[in-house]
């Protein structure tokens, strides 16, 4: 899917799903995993071309979210409202801030590891991403889940920090701690991660799944 | 259970029992509360319903967030203990219908013959989550729209004669605006023909009415329950906290909350939800948010009245605003209601107890909120502002007298008022004790007790066996001062030094003005009452450091004895010092006392003018200090705060060790006495009467 001069062109869907992933953090919530260099922002629709699809009275395509080294543009091909100023043109988004879309849509980027290229968008209004997932991570090579305000994916009753990231071999899991990965035992480590593994640790568990 | 999910990680070794069992002996223990499901992502464990993830624990079973086949989001609970009083209680909910509770739609039974409760799924965050992210307390405007619709749902269960029975800020949930209640599990029918004979004591500690564990409530729990939870909105601290249940249940029973935390109107509803006797709480939940200027409509809504922030009563309900997902709004056409208002200055009270403290500090706030609410443009405020600090700059010498000027009346004035405080309340909050509780954002779990001899937490017991002054102290000292704020102990050291100082001086004071009246007072007389002033603050000041270090524990008698008697030898260098400074004229002012002692026999402690040397110094001192417990003066929990029999016995122990050192007496008992008084009159103490008050008054209800 590429953005172009403000038109959306898309290409093979199925493409497009294989480069998501769900983490559905068990007393978390759930979280999207977009890995897309450009992903766009728009109404969750049946068949809709979004990558972050939210239920609100949204156009198909609100925007694109473009990744630039580190940093992420916002690219609104509707209006949009950042930290409450409508752009119309391609900005460079600072973390926390505050994206207005369609009339009462508000979200908020974040990127909170200044170590990590890993952004995450939550909503901010009374509205649900699509797909039943609780925020969207935009992530880079790493992504980090733990207790700390640093993390991507935040666990306040973790007591460790639990890293995943892309290696040759797809999603790797490195964990301080052993667990259990699929039943198996798995000690403390790097592995990689399987399609609906399921990882249970001390005081935790979590599913690792493809986008429904 | 059916589908792609069950594979082998759902039965990992040792890992059935939820959140108890670790995964294998191997496996390193770690802190943390354990949030760990049995079925995961894409498990179909009851026909017709996926689950997306596990969503929260709870002492009745695990709950899950699933989808149905049409995909309806739905919160699936497995009811895995207690499983008659669960579904008995879910039966009595499933066709209650409000707007703030979590709506029950069924109850299903799986393949297992395991019972599945299919309720309404919420997706937002829990009060305990809200609380959690608000230490210090909620927005007022966010306190009042989460209670006026708590209320309101409590109020819907007790017209439908259901008490909840487990209010808990884990059990209320933020729906997209709409204030939830849930977790029905514990509900059950309780009229007022019909209370009592309950099995069962349950619900969460910290929100526990102190009737329960007597196992006859009824309502009134969830009043009481309401009353902890506006006190934690309002703080952000709980009334009652601790380190274990017993403790927490032991304070429900006997301690009085402290509210002075709590802003008004809010303060009165907190104190008569949390009676201690159920019949003097409010009777019903109308009654409770009144004074807080809510009410609730014939809709069973939660309304907003105009003037809220007076906390004055509803003059007629066509004046309500109702509360819609952000708040009140203006149903019926009036203007904004007070608990949106966001110009009022902030409902939070003064941390400082001292009036002349609490009033700057409100004036600081209520000033600062003026400043930020003052409706001009950003450079004329930047502009007045730098005229502001202009102008200060300009006269900082006079500002700075000023300062200074008040200093000096205030910190004198400061150490009377601190001496005339009767007590630190033993219900004084500490943040430190329940701070660390919120480190998990797990659901709390729910103490159960059956009414069985051997239950550890078995709150009856406790109130049968009445807790002796004796335990009262052992638990006040183990949770208040064994948790005392570094600080907090240096501001009692310091406030007791400048006590001492007090005493001392008004004493000295009294007895040079005797001596004056009565015509002897001499210049050499003057010369030794300075001098035992100076040295009986020194050895209070000593005392007081040590018994206030040592104040958390009643501690290994010799040792301190032991340490006491070390501190001596620098008390008593000191006091020499201090005598050759002042040339105390011994000769005069105890010419009969030196002259008792066969000098001749110690050379070493007497000067050829009969004059004590340092050697009788150091040896006199220490071993007054080791011989008297001077820690024991200092406790704050000790049982009078001026003992006279403390005063003798130092006095004695004094004239005993003179027997051993000689030193010139009545001058070395007159320092022993009159340090014992002021480290007793000026050592903060705490009237055991206020720790066992609570407990005479359920004796009485008892009764």
């Amino acid at each position: 899917m590429v953005v172009e001069a403000g038109r959306v062109r898309t290409e093979r869907a199925g493409a497009r799903e294989s480069q998501y992933h769900t983490l559905w953090v068990d007393g978390v919530g759930g979280f999207q995993l977009c890995e897309d260099a450009e992903v766009l922002i728009g109404h969750a629709l049946p068949g809709a071309v979004a990558g972050v699809q939210i239920e609100g009275d949204l156009p198909r395509v609100v925007g694109a979210l473009r990744r630039a080294d580190d940093r992420f543009l916002l690219q609104p091909l509707q209006p949009v409202a950042l930290d409450g100023r409508m752009v119309d043109r391609p900005v460079l988004l600072p973390s926390r801030a505050v994206m207005q879309i369609g009339r009462r849509i508000t979200l908020q980027f974040s990127q909170p590891s200044p170590l990590c290229t890993s952004a995450r968008l939550e909503l901010l209004s009374h509205h649900r991403f699509g797909n039943h997932v609780d925020a969207v991570l935009l992530v880079g090579n790493t992504c980090l889940l733990g207790p700390g305000e640093h993390c991507h994916v935040r666990c306040p009753a973790w007591t460790d920090e639990i890293l995943l990231y892309r290696s040759e071999q797809g999603w790797m899991m490195r964990s301080k701690a052993p667990l259990w990965a699929d039943g198996q035992w798995q000690p403390a480590g790097s592995f990689p991660l399987r399609s609906r593994m399921r990882l249970v640790g001390e005081t935790w568990s979590m599913t690792w799944s493809p986008r429904a | 259970m059916q589908g792609v999910g069950i594979r082998f990680w759902k039965r990992p070794p040792a890992a059935k029992v939820i959140g108890t069992a670790s995964l294998a002996p191997s496996l390193p223990q770690v802190r943390g509360k354990a949030m760990k499901f049995r079925y995961g992502h894409g498990d179909q464990p009851l026909a017709g319903f996926t689950i997306q993830r596990g969503v929260g624990l709870g002492g009745f079973g695990e709950v899950y967030y699933a989808v149905n086949t049409a995909g309806k989001e739905v919160a699936l609970k497995q009811v895995q203990h207690n499983l008659e009083i669960e579904l008995r209680g879910v039966r009595q909910c499933l066709n209650l219908k409000h707007p703030n509770l979590i709506a029950i739609y069924d109850i299903q039974i799986d393949a297992d013959g395991q019972s599945w409760i299919v309720m309404e799924y919420v997706a937002g965050a829990s009060l305990r989550e809200v609380l959690d992210r608000h230490p210090h307390g909620m927005p007022l405007k966010e306190l009042y729209r989460w209670f006026g619709q708590i209320a309101a749902g409590v109020c819907y269960l007790h017209d439908h004669g259901i008490v909840h029975r487990d209010l808990k800020p884990a059990n209320i949930f933020d729906d997209l605006g709409l204030v939830k209640i849930g977790d029905y599990g514990l509900s059950k029918y309780i009229t007022r023909s019909r209370r009592g004979g309950q099995t069962e004591s349950v619900g969460t500690c910290h929100y526990m009415a102190p009737e329960i564990g007597k196992g006859e409530y009824g309502k009134e729990i969830d009043i009481y329950a309401l009353g902890v939870i506006l006190f934690e909105m309002a703080t952000g601290e709980l009334p009652f906290d601790g380190e274990s249940s017993q403790e927490i249940i032991m304070k429900h029973l006997t301690v009085d909350p402290d509210l002075s935390r709590v802003p008004s109107p809010m303060r009165e509803v907190v104190a008569r939800a949390l009676h201690k006797n159920p019949a003097s709480r409010f009777d019903d939940v109308r009654d409770m948010i009144a004074p807080l200027g809510l009410i609730i409509d014939e809709r069973g809504l939660a309304s907003a009245m105009q003037d809220v922030e007076g906390g004055a009563e509803p003059k007629s309900k066509n004046t309500g605003h109702h509360w819609d997902r952000s708040g009140p709004t203006a149903a019926a056409g009036t203007t904004e209601s007070a608990p949106s208002r966001s110009r009022q200055p902030p409902g939070r009270p003064s941390p400082y107890r001292e009036p002349i403290a609490r009033a700057i500090h409100l004036g600081w706030m209520e000033a600062n909120h003026w400043w930020e609410n003052l409706s001009l443009a950003p450079g004329l405020k930047n502009l007045l502002l730098a005229v502001g600090l202009i102008l200060c700059a300009v006269n900082a010498v006079d500002l700075l007298a000023l300062v200074l000027l008040g200093l000096t009346l205030y910190v004198p004035y400061y150490a009377v008022w601190w001496l005339l405080q009767p007590t630190a309340s033993p219900s004084r909050p500490n943040r430190s004790v329940h701070v660390h509780r919120y480190v998990n954002a797990g659901p709390e779990p729910p103490v159960r007790q059956r009414k069985t001899p051997t239950a550890s937490l078995d709150a009856p017991t406790v109130r049968r066996k009445k807790p002796t002054e004796e335990q009262l102290r052992v638990a006040y000292r183990n949770h208040f001062l064994r948790r005392q704020h570094p600080l907090r102990l240096v501001a009692d050291i310091t406030g007791a030094w400048l006590g001492s100082v007090a005493v001392v001086g008004v004493f000295s004071t009294l007895v040079g003005l005797l001596q004056l009246g009565r015509g002897a007072a001499s210049q050499p007389l003057m010369v030794g009452i300075i001098w035992i002033a100076t040295v009986s603050i020194l050895t209070a000041w000593t005392v007081i450091m040590l018994g206030k270090m040592w104040q958390s524990s009643t501690g290994d008698d010799a040792l301190r004895r032991f340490i006491q008697l070390t501190a001596g030898f620098g008390v008593g260098g000191v006091a020499y010092l201090l005598a050759e400074f002042l040339m105390v004229p011994w000769d005069e002012i105890a010419r009969e006392s030196i002259s008792q002692i066969p000098v001749h026999r110690w050379r070493g402690f007497f000067g050829p003018d009969s004059r004590p040397l340092l050697p009788a110094y150091v040896a006199y001192f220490p071993l007054v200090m080791g011989v008297v417990g001077w820690w024991k003066q200092v406790d704050p929990l000790r049982r009078k705060r001026l003992r006279f029999t403390s005063v003798v016995w130092a006095a004695i122990a004094a004239g005993l060790v003179h027997l051993i050192v000689p030193f010139p007496q009545p001058w070395g008992a007159l320092i022993a006495a009159s340090t014992a008084t002021a480290v007793q009159l000026a050592s903060p103490w705490i009237d055991p009467s206020t720790l066992a008050r609570s407990e005479i008054f359920q004796a009485k209800e008892v009764a």
